[in-house]
């Protein structure tokens, strides 16, 4: 995960959607401790309050809990909740896809059977657990 | 948010005028205890003059400015123990060997702390037997960030401090500051024209032109509701009303453009209503682009 | 405190050496000079005494220039403005400056005093004694340490402010003059006399304020 100090996302909200996707990816899992805030605020080179306002975002999000006295950890529920608010992120940009199309003057049938094409080459690909 | 309701630095009215130029107008100004308060703005706008005045080095024409509690030309001395300061260009004695330098800074702190010291000693590599006129312009303002953390101040000052550093230099710097200081007690007030630094690092952010503070907010904040709104228009030379909160606007051929301050859906749907336009849309905004539109928007009205 | 003293210690060691080479090559070199002369007519008094003399005369120069280098030289390479964000006070900065400027001064004075009001006279009779001298003199030397000191709390530059400090006597006495000529005041008689009070007063209030205003301002 990096983050990208000249984005316009917030650099907190960078951190939640790296985090999230790596929960989606499996390289955190259920039960799995995650860094600290002084560890993650180091190795992302941003302020701490920072990663404490996005652990705090997942928190509320039920994607990872705290522990008392041993830090973050992902929630049980956690990868679920990871994946519904990807997929969340996913239609959002096909609303954004919907905008362009428009302002493009395509027709909607040809934007949907792409659309149906694309989906179905990648679907068939990979094999996802 | 580590931020507790006490202000650590608080301007009140503070103005400052050379000659017949207001370099300082009416600044207020409140930074929270753990608050990382990054003050940007261009070249002339009165960032270093602020800065000198919280630092004691330049008396202010009114107003008042508190740290920790203080008036700082009360207590120049009290204040000066509890804030540690790195400075655009160093003036540490260049006829002083680093170790000669520790030395004498050390003694005018109670709370020094040698391991500390030690540990930013070799972290930073600094040969203590080197004089300071020997280093390079790096290994200058690094020996300078030391020596204001060294003695674990509750407010760290910088006035761009990594200005001229190379890239590699920089990120020491920004590691030097997040390894000590960044713990939610501790409060850092920089001025910075490294806007990247600035994202990293910055809580809050205010913005300095000409003399004025135009923002003063989270940084989250600003980056997520400013944006500009670009319309086409229908006709160039029909009128158009300006939405509400507007920073600066422009229009080239047929696209306005309008930067605004409280971006919301509603905003666009309004401009959509009052003007005749086809084709609007917003754009998100980083914080140099928003920077930018904040001094030309001022610098229009001017 | 104690780390303020040896800093401007050390910025002024190279200053501090000349004045000791100032303050003894009078002797050194009067002395290889007028050996053979007081040997022969056993003026030992009186060659001690003229080597006196000539380094209260040349301490001026020193003691105007430690004055004068004070507050300057940590402008000249804007150290000035390191050590004004470090927590000493005003006052304990220039404090440590005026105790070594001062210091330094005292015991060039006392040496050469020693010297030529003890010393000579313990080793024979001559004429005249050092009294005179000594009266123009040491209240010279205050008002140069004055002046100097004064010119580099506000002045950049040492050279600048060791013009002003070696300039001071003559304009002081170029008034006193004036006012002679012009007004008749003060007498011929008492013109030595009353340069010698006029010095001293205007070298003490002149220290004193010019302090006063460097504690009380702001920048470096």
């Amino acid at each position: 995960m990096t983050i990208d100090p000249q984005s316009h996302i917030p650099v907190y909200l960078q951190i939640v959607d790296g985090l999230r996707h790596a929960i989606v990816r499996g390289v955190y899992r259920a039960g799995d401790v995650l860094p600290s805030v002084r560890e993650l605020s180091l190795k992302l080179k941003v302020n701490p309050n920072t990663v404490l306002r996005a652990y705090e975002a997942l928190e509320s999000d039920k994607v990872i809990e705290k522990r008392r006295g041993s830090g973050m950890y992902v929630a049980m529920g956690g990868l679920k909740a990871a994946r519904e608010q990807s997929a969340e992120a996913v239609l959002e940009s096909l609303d954004e896809v919907a905008v362009q199309a428009r302002a493009a003057d395509m027709k909607p049938q040809g934007v949907m059977k792409h659309f149906a094409q694309a989906m179905f080459k990648v679907f068939s690909k990979e094999p996802k657990s | 948010m580590n931020e507790s309701n006490e202000a650590v630095i608080e301007f009140l009215g503070v103005r400052k005028r050379f000659g017949t130029q207001e370099a300082v107008r009416e600044l207020s100004l409140r930074i929270p205890r753990g608050c990382v308060y990054a003050l940007l703005g261009p070249n002339g706008a009165g960032k270093s003059t602020t800065i000198k005045m919280a630092m004691g080095s330049l008396r202010r024409d009114a107003g008042s400015i508190r740290i920790l509690g203080r008036e700082v030309c009360d207590d120049p001395s009290w204040v000066k123990q509890r804030v540690g300061f790195v400075g655009e260009l160093q003036f540490i004695y260049r006829w002083m060997r680093i170790a000669e330098v520790i030395r004498f800074c050390s003694s005018f702190y109670p709370t020094w702390n040698a391991t500390l010291c030690q540990e930013l000693v070799r972290r930073f590599e600094l040969d203590p037997r080197k004089k300071v006129r020997h280093l390079s312009k790096g290994m200058t303002v690094k020996l300078g960030l030391l020596l204001a953390i060294a003695h674990e101040p509750e407010v760290l000052i910088l006035d761009e401090p990594t200005s001229g550093l190379d890239p590699l230099m920089r990120e020491d710097f920004v590691d030097g500051i997040l390894r000590n200081m960044c713990d939610g007690r501790r409060s850092i007030l920089f001025a910075s024209h490294t806007l990247q630094d600035v994202q990293r690092l910055a809580d809050r952010v205010g913005i300095l032109v000409d003399g004025e503070l135009l923002v003063d907010r989270p940084i989250d904040e600003l980056l997520r509701t400013t944006k500009t709104i670009r319309a086409v228009l229908t006709d160039e030379k029909s009128p158009r009303r300006t939405p509400h909160g507007a920073i600066v606007e422009s229009v080239d051929r047929r696209e306005w453009s309008v930067t605004v301050s409280d971006f919301s859906a509603g905003q666009v749907e309004q401009v959509r209503s009052q003007n005749r336009v086809e084709s609007i849309d917003a754009v998100n905004m980083n914080l140099e682009e928003i920077f930018k539109a904040y001094v030309r928007g001022r610098r229009n009205v001017a | 405190m104690r780390a303020l003293l040896w800093k401007d210690y050390r910025m002024n060691r190279a200053l501090l050496i000349v004045s000791a080479f100032v303050l003894v090559s009078p002797y050194a070199i009067g002395f290889a000079v007028q050996y053979r002369n007081a040997q022969s007519t056993g003026m030992w008094g009186g060659m001690v005494a003229a080597m006196a003399l000539a380094a209260m005369a040349t301490s001026l120069l020193t003691i105007s220039l430690l004055a004068a280098n004070a507050f300057t030289q940590e402008r000249t390479d804007r150290s000035a403005e390191f050590l004004a964000c470090l927590p000493p006070s005003r006052l304990c900065i220039l404090l440590s400056k005026f105790a070594l400027a001062f210091s330094v001064s005292l015991v060039m004075w006392v040496v050469n005093l020693v010297m030529g009001l003890v010393v000579a006279p313990a080793l024979g009779d001559f004429q005249p004694s050092l009294a005179d001298p000594v009266s123009f003199l040491l209240p010279t030397s205050a008002l140069v340490f004055a002046a100097g000191w004064g010119a580099s709390t506000v002045m950049t530059s040492p050279v600048g402010a060791w013009g002003v400090a070696t300039a001071t006597p003559l304009v002081l006495g170029g008034i006193l003059y004036a006012s002679w000529y012009y007004f008749g005041v003060p007498s011929e008689g008492e013109f030595g006399s009353a340069y010698s009070v006029a010095a001293v007063v205007v070298a003490v209030v002149g220290f004193a304020v010019s302090s006063v205003l460097y504690v009380r301002r702001v920048e470096p």
